[in-house]
């Protein structure tokens, strides 16, 4: 074949590529679109009838279910008392907050010790969910009333951390919260509210989580919502607002949530028992956790729900520096690839009903293909432009189907956002907002691609887990009057 | 082609620009209607609070009852915030606020209208105003096609408290527009003992959601003149949740004659939920005579009622103790955990709650030393 002959074939196949990735990025932006649209719908319900939602009657009643709030630490000395306080000032009839110290090398225990006076007690915790770090000692306040216990044992990480904590909680929903989220005081009221309504079916609520970064904070709380100053927590602020707070959104409008983070969950203990807990080899074992729920009563032909509730705020502090961006993204997405290899004979299988033919193929192509074609599209694209395969009419149509629609998603979310929980009062965080739409597109979301690609390839060459460091620069103190 | 992109380009600028437009017509749209109604609704809120603590009542009563329509608009979300929080004659004056506005009639006329939130917010408004002649109107709107209005229907019968909708509330908690179990007894235990007749007669319900909030509503409003009945039920109903939920009611209701019955609930052949349940009832009982047979069961498998007949021991003053100092003192303390052998098991459960019971005990002294210094 002469060399000419061989460009042709070049450009035939990039003609058919760039096609190809031109329709993925139509059908992935619509399908944000889509769940953009469903998760419209729910909030407008939600926000009209919050105030017939009934949570003081719910605080008021004795026979609202009781919470275990489990809060997984490691080395979490700078802002484990301020969450604990926080934790224990929430607005709930019946919890108890639980502290499993997964082996902190730091003064995570010995600041937690000090601020409630902690004394060691002989409490038996059952082997209900198998576990692997052994529980060295469990203490509780030794004065002070608060429902506060604090389980010390052998670092053996986050998943079996809170294995542990559900084995030693005692109330029959558990809670599963990061040790730096700070919740709303009504957090649990809200997102226990699935349970009140609908107790025979709900096994399992998400909450949403939102950026702190830039958030005035005093004692535990956002006191005032602010956007961050650095332009990366800025962007994921409308990342999260997106993907998690309407795409989770929608998802569960779809009844086909297969994510609930980690940060803020709240599970009916008698179901976590009876599938083992979370699996301490899976680096997503929250998405993982939810996945085997709905394989384990899909299968067991029970009529249930997995619920997303809109209202409770967990908030949580974005990575600011690239570095630690990078080890989450790529975190993240190895935990999606290996959920999708475990999980494998879900997908398209119509014994998982929504979740076997619609969710889990949709986060195959959709989530975890993702990263890939936009790689594929930054070089394949410009690659046929130059060697003449596509014209500047594809060129033109592939920018603003890839990034021109992804930038007005992004402003729709916000609109949503303003027309419903409008969290950010500032002119100034609404600019912030609107130019960090603008700017996901212009390298953030091609890093964070590579990044994402990197994870799953270390999941596909099984290399041993990094569970990474997140450096903490800790919240903002009280609100100021720039 | 440069036509096309660039046309392409100012489609998308438009899109842009009109979206940017929305937010920021939505956000000062929201801001002037915020600073419009409370800018209305300052002085009548005034007038409100002032009716709440009491002050001035007929004359704070004549300027909200003349209040404008749109100022009343503004001021009635606080207005009905305030029903629900205060009492007596402060309730009363501004019940009569509402009713002088024609809110109840209002209310009962939107229970009949279109749309879910209308019809909520008009059972929540009766409910609040506690009228006794809407009652067949709320009843039989708990098979309202939204669950919202359902949910908020039955906590609006509580709030009312007429004893007639007790059986409406526990047949509203089965069939294909089902009431939240919890909302029903909430609302039928604010009822209280009025509707003892009519949960005693839910015990023979067929479906066991129920039995299982009758029975459970029973102990809470403790109607000890039913107790020889939820014996029955723990005795002998089909269902091991009903049974469970029938032990935590005697438990509660702490008659005598509940102790036979719950010791043989606890026995090994009994559903391990109803044993622990029936454990932690006899702790409630507080019955000596159930110490030995709780001593033995700190040693079962079942952590749930090994844990319960622990803490159920405590309950029982010195007999209780002794059995759970035997325990500890039979199992040195190195045996926890992995707990093993029955000796040691019994041994762990004994010491956590002792120790329990001690910090309990050195907090009571340290809060009433605290007292004494204020």
């Amino acid at each position: 074949m002469t060399t000419d002959g061989v460009l042709d074939v070049v450009r035939d196949v990039l003609r058919v590529t760039d096609g190809v990735i031109l329709g993925y990025f139509l059908l992935i932006n619509t399908s944000y679109l889509i769940l953009i649209a469903l998760a419209t719908v729910e909030f407008a319900r939600h926000v009209r009838r919050a105030p017939l939602a009934g949570f003081e009657e719910t605080y008021r009643s004795p026979l609202t279910q009781a919470i275990s709030v489990v809060v997984p630490a490691y080395n979490e000395e700078v802002g484990i008392v301020e969450s604990v306080q926080a934790m224990l000032a929430l607005r709930y009839p019946a919890f108890e907050v639980v502290v499993v110290d997964d082996g902190s090398t730091d003064a995570t225990f010995e600041r937690l010790a000090a601020e409630f006076d902690l004394v060691e007690v002989p409490r038996v915790i059952p082997d209900a969910v198998p576990t692997r770090g052994a529980v060295r000692s469990v203490h509780v306040p030794r004065l002070r009333p608060e429902p506060l216990v604090v389980v010390r044992k052998e670092n053996s990480g986050r998943a079996d951390a809170l294995n542990v904590g559900i084995n030693a909680a005692r109330s029959p929903l558990v809670c599963m919260v990061d040790a730096d989220s700070l919740l709303d005081p009504q957090s649990l009221l809200s997102v226990a509210k699935p349970f009140v309504d609908d107790p025979l079916r709900v096994v399992a609520a998400g909450g949403v989580v939102r950026i702190a970064n830039g958030s005035s904070v005093v004692a535990g709380r956002i006191v005032e919502t602010r956007m961050p100053r650095g332009w990366l927590p800025r962007i994921q602020v409308v990342e999260y607002l997106r993907a998690f707070l309407l795409g989770r959104t929608g998802w569960s409008r779809l009844s086909g949530l297969l994510v609930i983070s980690g940060a803020f969950g709240l599970f009916r203990r008698d179901v976590l028992l009876e599938v083992g807990g979370l699996d301490p080899d899976s680096i997503g074992e929250d998405a993982e956790l939810v996945v085997r729920l709905h394989q384990h009563l899909r299968r067991a032909r029970r009529d249930y729900r997995i619920v997303f509730v809109a209202e409770p705020v967990s908030w949580t502090e974005a990575p600011s520096t690239r570095s630690v961006l990078a080890s989450q993204r790529r975190r993240w997405h190895r935990g999606l690839s290996e959920i999708m290899t475990k999980h494998r004979r879900m997908i398209g299988n119509p014994r998982y009903g929504r979740i076997g033919l619609v969710a889990l193929p949709y986060y195959l192509v959709f989530e975890l293909l993702a990263p890939l074609v936009e790689l594929a599209g930054l070089v394949l694209v410009p690659l046929g432009f130059a060697l003449g395969a596509v014209d500047f009419g594809f060129a033109w149509r592939f920018v603003l189907v890839a990034y021109g629609y992804a930038m007005l998603i992004n402003l729709v979310a916000l609109a949503v956002e303003e027309y419903t929980f409008h969290r950010y009062s500032r002119w100034r965080d609404l600019a912030a907002a609107v130019a960090a739409s603008i700017l996901e597109n212009m390298g953030y979301r091609q890093l964070t691609a590579v990044w994402r690609v990197q994870g799953a390839w270390s999941a596909l060459l099984r290399r041993r887990h990094e569970w990474g460091v997140m450096t903490r620069t800790g919240f903002g103190g009280p609100p100021t009057s720039d | 082609m440069v036509g096309i992109a660039t046309g392409a380009l100012l489609v998308l600028t438009a899109v842009t620009v009109v979206l940017a437009a929305v937010i920021i017509f939505g956000r000062a749209a929201r801001r002037i209607g915020d600073a419009r109604r409370a800018r209305l609704a300052a002085p009548a809120r005034r007038a409100l609070l002032a009716l709440a603590a009491g002050d001035d009542e007929q004359a704070n009563f004549t300027t909200l009852a003349r209040l404008e329509p749109g100022v009343w608009r503004a001021v009635e979300p606080t207005a009905v915030a305030l029903l629900g929080k205060v009492r007596g004659e402060a309730r009363a004056v501004l019940v009569s606020v509402f009713e002088e506005r024609g809110s109840g009639e209002r209310a009962l006329r939107q229970t009949r209208r279109a749309g879910a939130v209308r019809r909520a917010r008009a059972a929540e408004v009766l409910g609040n105003l506690r009228r006794r002649d809407a009652v067949p109107t709320l009843v039989a709107l708990l098979a309202d096609p939204d669950p919202d209005v359902r949910a908020v229907t039955a906590r609006a019968l509580g709030r009312i408290a007429d004893p007639t909708a007790v059986p409406a509330l526990l047949a509203s908690l089965v069939g294909p527009r089902p009431v939240p179990p919890q909302a029903v007894a909430d609302a039928v235990l604010r009822i209280g003992a009025d509707g003892r007749d009519a949960l005693v007669g839910a015990l023979d319900h067929p479906a066991e959601l129920v039995r299982v909030t009758a029975v459970e509503v029973l102990g809470l409003v403790g109607a000890i003149t039913a107790a020889g009945r939820v014996i029955e039920v723990l005795s002998g109903d089909a269902s091991p949740a009903v049974r469970a939920r029938a032990a935590v009611t005697l438990g509660r209701l702490g008659t005598r004659q509940s102790l036979g019955p719950l010791l043989t609930a606890v026995e090994p052949t009994q559903p391990p939920a109803l044993r622990a349940a029936a454990a932690r009832a006899l702790g409630d009982l507080g019955a000596v005579a159930a110490a030995p047979a709780l001593g033995t069961l700190l040693a079962d498998p079942d952590h749930d009622v090994a844990h319960a007949a622990a803490y159920a021991l405590l309950r029982m003053g010195d007999a209780g103790r002794a059995a759970l100092a035997r325990a500890a003192h039979a199992a040195p303390a190195g045996s926890d955990p992995p707990v093993e052998t029955a000796t040691a098991r019994a041994g762990a459960y004994a010491r956590e709650a002792l120790a329990v019971a001690e910090l309990e005990a050195r907090r009571r002294v340290g809060a009433a030393a605290a007292a004494a210094v204020r």
